[in-house]
């Protein structure tokens, strides 16, 4: 049910990454705000919580993108489970590991994107536009990550996990 | 570590990876395509609104980031102005000073007198009398009783005398008058202050008489104060008195008193009994 509920937040970040994002790049950076989001909350809550998240948020961004459909889905959900994977070997979410874990999520997202767009055979387009868009983008993630891990952490602090007992 | 969870994730991943294949490997016959334009129609009115918010954002950033330049524009420019005004005011002085120094070079030239330019370099502080220091002493031939002339007239006399530096006594100064004649009549009297104005007095004038505003007075030469010939002030007004023992003309100095900044000590006169 609160999948479902996330949905309109989804398809606001979608819609924003669509339109809104473009007017505020910085000398050619761009923000990936549903990456973001799914890294952040894999962060802060673990336990596979972000994987649906980011096959819901995968596939509202590439109903609105225009590279092969089905990008999206599959770049989000291997950094949200990269990310869930590193919160489950650190026992947690700290502010480095949610600064690392945006940083690499951002190269491995746009990495997948770049091969899944036929950048992969070009080795000159893949190498510019990792210097000129992937790591300047990753920057810009990381300082997007501070505003939205405070939010989300209030978010879980207001409504936590439901504790399940473990057999 | 729950394992539980830990499956969870793969199992997701398993399904996004599916999906994502699925749709990579047969996206059109899925008829995606169709899809992305239905959700650009229904999309299209908040992605605009959007849009336009992006633009007002970006212009907001934009202006926030100007600000830092604009303030280092604007210290760099107010510098400017501050190097320009001062040197204009550099020039404006000069300017002035060039005007007074051609005046008295002209006035030293038609009376034919020697002199000794010096600037002023001091005014009474307290305001109490009207004198001035001048950087003109013994050593540059200055003597007390030498007259003083400004760049149109007579300005005052030394009274005292350092080796590089001399008091003068302004001829507005209540303890300084002035034995004149008037260009025109050639009838005599005397230049002095009189509650706070300068005034002369004209003395044996005939019945009726009259005097030109405007008319210069000249020193006389009585009295051994000055030497004969100065000019000293102009007629501003004037009124017949037919019952005054002395008929008195109000006169203003031929310079302005209050802005003197350099000169000129006559030093062909040196009166009777001088230092």
């Amino acid at each position: 049910v609160r999948l479902w509920l996330s949905l309109p937040l989804l398809a606001l970040l979608a819609l924003a990454q669509a339109s809104l994002v473009p007017s505020l790049d910085v000398g050619g950076a761009r923000a990936d705000l549903m990456l973001v989001f799914v890294v952040g909350w894999a962060v802060v809550r673990g336990e596979g919580e972000a994987l649906p998240l980011a096959i819901l948020g995968g596939l509202l961004l590439d109903l609105v993108s225009t590279l092969p459909p089905g990008a999206h889905v599959v770049a989000l959900s291997v950094v949200a489970f990269g990310t869930d994977l590193g919160h489950r070997f650190l026992r947690g979410g700290s502010n480095l590991f949610a600064a690392i874990a945006v940083v690499v999520a951002s190269v491995v997202f746009d990495a997948c994107l770049a091969a899944f767009a036929g950048f992969g055979a070009d080795r000159a387009a893949w190498l510019d536009a990792m210097t000129a868009r992937v790591l300047p983008g990753a920057l810009y993630n990381l300082v997007l990550m501070v505003p939205a891990l405070a939010l989300l952490r209030a978010w879980d602090r207001r409504f936590p996990r439901p504790m399940v007992p473990e057999f | 570590m729950r394992r539980g969870s830990q499956a969870r994730a793969t199992s997701f991943l398993a399904l996004g990876l599916a999906m994502g294949g699925l749709l990579l490997g047969f996206g059109q016959s899925l008829h995606v395509p169709a899809a992305r334009g239905v959700a650009a129609s229904a999309f299209e009115p908040a992605e605009s609104a959007l849009a336009a918010v992006g633009e007002q954002l970006r212009g907001v950033v934009e202006t926030v980031g100007s600000i830092a330049r604009l303030r280092s524009d604007n210290a760099r420019l107010e510098q400017q102005v501050a190097d320009l005004q001062r040197q204009l005011d550099q020039a404006r002085q000069q300017a002035a000073d060039d005007v007074q120094l051609q005046g008295m070079l002209g006035l030293r030239q038609k009376l034919g007198l020697h002199t000794v330019s010096a600037a002023v370099i001091g005014r009474d502080p307290e305001g109490m009398s009207a004198s001035i220091t001048v950087r003109a002493g013994a050593a540059g031939g200055v003597r007390v009783g030498m007259a003083v002339l400004g760049m149109r007239g007579l300005v005052g006399r030394v009274t005292a005398v350092q080796r590089n530096s001399a008091q003068v006594d302004l001829i507005s100064d209540s303890r300084e008058p002035v034995n004149v004649v008037l260009t025109t009549s050639q009838l005599s009297g005397t230049v002095h202050v009189s509650e706070t104005r300068l005034v002369m007095d004209v003395l044996d004038a005939p019945a009726n008489f009259a005097i030109s505003p405007g008319e210069v007075v000249l020193t006389s030469g009585l009295g051994g104060n000055f030497p004969r010939g100065l000019p000293v002030a102009a007629v501003t007004s004037y009124r017949y008195q037919p019952y005054g023992v002395a008929q008195v003309a109000e006169v203003a100095p031929l310079d302005d008193l209050l802005h003197l900044d350099y000169v000129m000590i006559d030093t062909d006169f040196v009166p009777e009994g001088a230092q």
